[in-house]
């Protein structure tokens, strides 16, 4: 009951934000230069289609007015139309998702099944030699630019040792599994070929792995130091004067507090990572997300940016919003 | 009139304003204060060996001009494509230019959008998140919603964008960037001010009838200043990667400019069999971003008023 | 009354920290006799809380380190046992509650769930028994709706509540010795009397032996048996409660009773003892109190007092009373 009213209440402050953020996607798209009916219409257009287009667009109407159509149409899921493609934004979107919702789980598993551990054991052996291994990773994480990582990775797994391929999802000669879920490690089971299964994932663990170095060196850190200030809290001390051993204290009693502050910065990486899967894509040639709107950039295809932009904004919104209902199952308090 | 030498009084020195007396005061307790900080960081050693990388890559920028063996933007078709070897360290890129200089020449440039995108942010964002801070209620709900909105883009996508609209230039990715870190220090600051608004000396300040922006200039705004420097340190780094990503993707610096990540986006053309071209540019992009975040670490934590005693 | 159960010989433990080595206990003899309430009383900082936690080995090494001494518990030195048979105790032979009731217990899981926790770990029993246990001990405590309070987290129970659960818990496994640190310091005053008269009625029931610890030496008087004062991480004194309020022996427990305000006394100003806590990287040389003593004699600042019995169960470190000294 209380955690309705919680969420409710989370969704009523999102509404202006959702808000806020068309309206800023809206102004930086008026401040591009140029001419939008004449990049639609293109070069060897004449005045009159121009203008008939330009009126058609709606692009001589006051700017609060085109707001609102701007609003309306999002709302009935028009992100508008790519130049580049000659075909809705929102297609385009459909056809890239999957790829970038593939690399995105797929990073953000390995950040925390390598992350939450490390994280653990650094609080655990304080100040020994695995913390201050994990500490000296860390730094570079955050540090690292994500796109030098991919090529030198690129250098030493691909062309030094021949290992792991260099781009796309699949080796060039093979069609890709029945379309179900888009997601080629689960269609590859699903469909029961085990051969492209194999090569789906030798294909996705650079990428997977370049795009989660950033977010892991995060996570590690802020499991490791929130599970330092549980650690040293009273009742953890009660617990051990109760007799519990040490590792019922650590994966019980500390964990669960210390997940809070790791599942906020998790949900706000997720956010973080689709930016990051920008750079990514690019350097392994992903056909995601990411690499269309990079090619749209080098384009200048200002729909599709601005539509992409925009979709991002809001997956990012609604993901801190699940992030903060997650918070209050985990911490008890919240629900007042 | 005095009666005996005890009791000859001394003159009274003449107080101005109390106000200008605290302020004053202040002064002397933070130049102390200051002087205990620098004997902590220089105890401390990833403060030292960030700082250390710091002043290396600040050298390397001042001197470029100096020190670096060719002209950054001197061609020589003959020398295309050369592996690092005596005469060119780094080895030279697509059209003979050396890539050591050009990576010398590089650092001037990225340390330059990390200063500039920090001091716009940073004063930007200072003075609207202690104004949103102070003068709380409405102006604090609407200020801070808007950048709200800002922080919901991560942070590369909304830079993208301004970059994009604005036009693909150095200077525009600047702007962008900086813009994108304004909610960061906004945040920040208006945490400050909520907790300074309430002590004594801004009351008594109130009282003596200071106006509300000379109380955030002369009162709010320096009590926060240890935690902007420490956020600056960070942001910096910061600063450097996105505008690198930006100018990777094509919407920063331009060519011939030896910035970091444009060399790099070209390199990778050529990254299969010359190495070099795209190694060495990220190396340093690297290496200093590790700089600024070490150091601001190490400050974030020798500033902490717990670790302080 | 019976058999010694607790025996604190010559404990010495010291605090590694940047500023120096803090020498938090040095030379500390006590027992504790079954089904005995022995009150441990001095100023914060004496040392208190760490005599307790070391019975239970809970100091965290590093920065701690128990350098000298031993604690026999029915006739086991509890500071060389292994880590599983430490545990075993713990909890279940001899209990610890805590100063905050807000802090001590874990603000995620529920009342029953933590409670049930340590009955089925050492009592080895279903969750339904361990249930049942835990509603009749919280029963015995005197909270209302004991089956409601097992589903409640921490913060919505009061303060008076939490520390009654925590009792609850603790002698569930009706242990042998509890130790309670300052249980009610972090109570209002009405709270405290409920808590403690729970506290004593449900020890004298079980036999078991209490440890209390508080500087509030009103609650001593009312609820122990024997008490000892400590100062600076030694023991000053050791005696029947009653004979220790109506003759002192040592000089800081003197000054101690006379700082107390009372309500039969006119409106004098307070007697304080000058002076101030030493600080215990750098204690003062022989006995630490010296300094602070309007009854110094020559051997006071080079040598540490030995522990004498001028009165038959009454213990005292202190010079005065060495022979040849004043009786």
């Amino acid at each position: 009951m209380h955690i309705l009213s919680y969420v409710l209440k989370r969704l009523m402050y999102l509404i202006p934000v959702l808000i806020g953020v068309t309206l800023l996607v809206f102004v930086i798209a008026h401040a591009i230069p140029g001419d939008p009916a004449r990049m639609m219409a293109g070069q060897k257009a004449s005045r009159e289609a121009v203008e008939n287009l330009r009126r058609a667009m709606g692009l001589d109407r006051p700017l609060p007015e085109q707001y609102l159509r701007y609003l309306t149409g999002l709302l009935q899921g028009d992100l508008g139309f790519s130049i580049r493609n000659q075909r809705p934004v929102r297609e385009d979107m459909r056809d890239f998702f999957p790829a970038t919702l593939e690399l995105s789980l797929t990073s953000m598993l390995l950040c925390v099944s390598v992350g939450l551990p490390l994280g653990i054991v650094s609080a655990i052996w304080r100040n020994r030699p695995i913390d201050h291994a994990s500490r000296v990773f860390s730094v570079f994480g955050v540090s690292m630019p994500v796109f030098w990582l991919g090529l030198m990775l690129l250098l030493l797994f691909y062309r030094q040792l021949g290992w792991l391929p260099g781009s796309g999802r699949l080796d060039i000669g093979i069609d890709p599994p029945a379309h179900v879920t888009g997601l080629y490690l689960i269609d590859t089971l699903l469909e029961g070929s085990t051969g492209k299964f194999g090569n789906a994932v030798a294909h996705i663990i650079l990428p997977a792995f370049c795009l989660s170095y950033v977010y892991l060196a995060i996570i590690t850190r802020i499991v490791r130091s929130s599970m330092i200030s549980v650690m040293g809290l009273d009742f953890i001390t009660t617990a051990r004067a109760n007799g519990i051993s040490e590792v019922v204290i650590i994966l019980k009693h500390c964990l669960k507090n210390s997940l809070i502050p790791t599942v906020t910065i998790t949900g706000l990486s997720i956010g973080e990572l689709l930016g990051g899967a920008i750079l990514t894509e690019t350097i392994f040639n992903w056909p995601g997300m990411g690499k269309y709107v990079v090619d749209s950039v080098n384009f200048l295809d200002f729909p599709a940016i601005m539509g992409f932009t925009l979709v991002v904004a809001l997956a990012y919104v609604m993901i801190n919003l699940a992030v903060d209902v997650m918070y209050a199952f985990l911490d008890p308090q919240i629900r007042y | 009139m005095a009666v005996n030498g005890a009791q000859r009084s001394i003159p009274e020195p003449i107080t101005l304003n109390p106000l200008f007396d605290e302020f004053r005061k202040q002064y002397a307790w933070q130049i102390r204060e200051l002087l205990f900080t620098i004997r902590l960081l220089r105890r401390n050693p990833s403060a030292v060996a960030g700082f250390v990388i710091i002043v290396a890559m600040v050298l390397m920028a001042l001197t470029a001009p100096l020190l670096a063996p060719y002209n950054p933007i001197q061609l020589s078709l003959v020398d295309r494509l050369n592996p690092p070897c005596m005469a060119h360290f780094f080895g030279t890129d697509e059209l003979g230019r050396d890539i050591l200089s050009r990576v010398m020449y590089g650092a001037r440039i990225s340390l330059w959008i990390g200063v500039v995108v920090v001091l716009i942010a940073g004063g930007l964002g200072a003075v609207i998140g202690a104004v949103s801070g102070y003068l709380g209620k409405g102006v604090d709900n609407l200020i801070m919603r808007v950048m709200d909105v800002i922080l919901s883009f991560p942070p590369l996508v909304l830079a993208m964008a301004l970059a994009a609209a604005l036009g693909p230039s150095l200077n525009n990715a600047i702007l962008a960037v900086a813009f994108v870190m304004i909610p960061k220090f906004a945040r920040m600051v208006r945490g400050e001010a909520l907790a300074v608004k309430e002590r004594q000396f801004i009351t008594a300040a109130r009282a003596s009838g200071a106006g509300r922006f000379w109380i955030v200039r002369h009162h709010i705004l320096p009590n926060c200043f240890s935690s902007v420097i420490v956020l600056g340190t960070l942001i910096l780094g910061e600063a450097i990667l996105i505008a690198a990503s930006l100018s990777f993707i094509g919407l920063g610096a331009q060519p011939p400019t030896p910035e970091w990540g444009a060399m790099i986006s070209v390199g990778r053309k050529f990254l299969m069999d010359q190495w070099w071209y795209a190694t060495f540019p990220g190396l340093f992009i690297l290496v200093t971003v590790i700089g600024f975040n070490i150091f601001g670490d190490a400050l974030r934590d020798v500033l902490d008023p717990r670790i302080r005693r | 009354m019976g058999a010694t159960l607790l025996e604190i010989k010559d404990l010495a433990v010291q605090f590694f920290t940047y500023q120096g080595t803090v020498r938090a206990l040095e030379g500390v003899s006590l027992t504790v006799q079954q089904g005995e309430i022995l009150g441990l009383v001095g100023e914060t900082g004496c040392g208190k809380s760490v005599l307790a936690r070391c019975v239970l080995r809970l100091i965290a090494d590093p920065p701690g380190k128990i350098t000298a001494g031993e604690i026999r518990f029915k006739g086991r030195d509890l500071l060389k046992l292994g880590r599983r048979e430490i545990r075993q105790i713990r909890g279940n032979e001899i209990s610890m509650i805590f100063q905050e009731p807000m802090s001590s217990l874990n603000p995620v899981f529920t009342v029953g769930n933590q409670m049930m926790e340590v009955v089925i770990l050492h009592q080895r029993v279903g969750r339904d028994e361990a249930r049942r246990i835990c509603v009749d001990m919280l029963r015995q405590v005197k909270m209302p709706d004991p089956e409601q309070v097992l589903a409640k987290y921490p913060h919505e129970l009061s303060g008076g509540m939490r520390q009654r659960a925590m009792i609850a818990m603790e002698l569930a496994c009706r242990p042998d010795l509890l130790l309670a640190d300052e249980p009610t310091t972090a109570l209002d005053v009405t709270v405290q009397a409920q808590v403690l008269s729970i506290l004593e009625e449900l020890t004298r029931q079980s036999g078991a032996a209490v440890l209390f610890i508080s500087h509030d030496l009103g609650v001593i008087a009312q609820l122990c048996d024997r008490v000892a004062v400590m100062y600076a991480g030694h023991i000053a004194e050791i005696a029947p409660v009653a004979e220790l309020f109506a003759s002192p022996l040592h000089p800081y427990t003197s000054g101690l009773l006379q700082a107390i305000p009372r309500i039969d006394e006119g409106k004098a100003a307070l007697k304080v003892i000058p002076g101030a806590v030493p600080g215990l990287i750098d204690p003062p040389r022989g006995c630490r109190f010296h300094p602070r003593c309007g009854q110094r004699l020559a051997p006071c600042d080079r040598e540490v007092p030995a522990f004498l019995e001028p009165a038959p169960g009454h213990c005292v470190a202190c010079h005065l009373y060495a022979s040849g000294g004043r009786g």
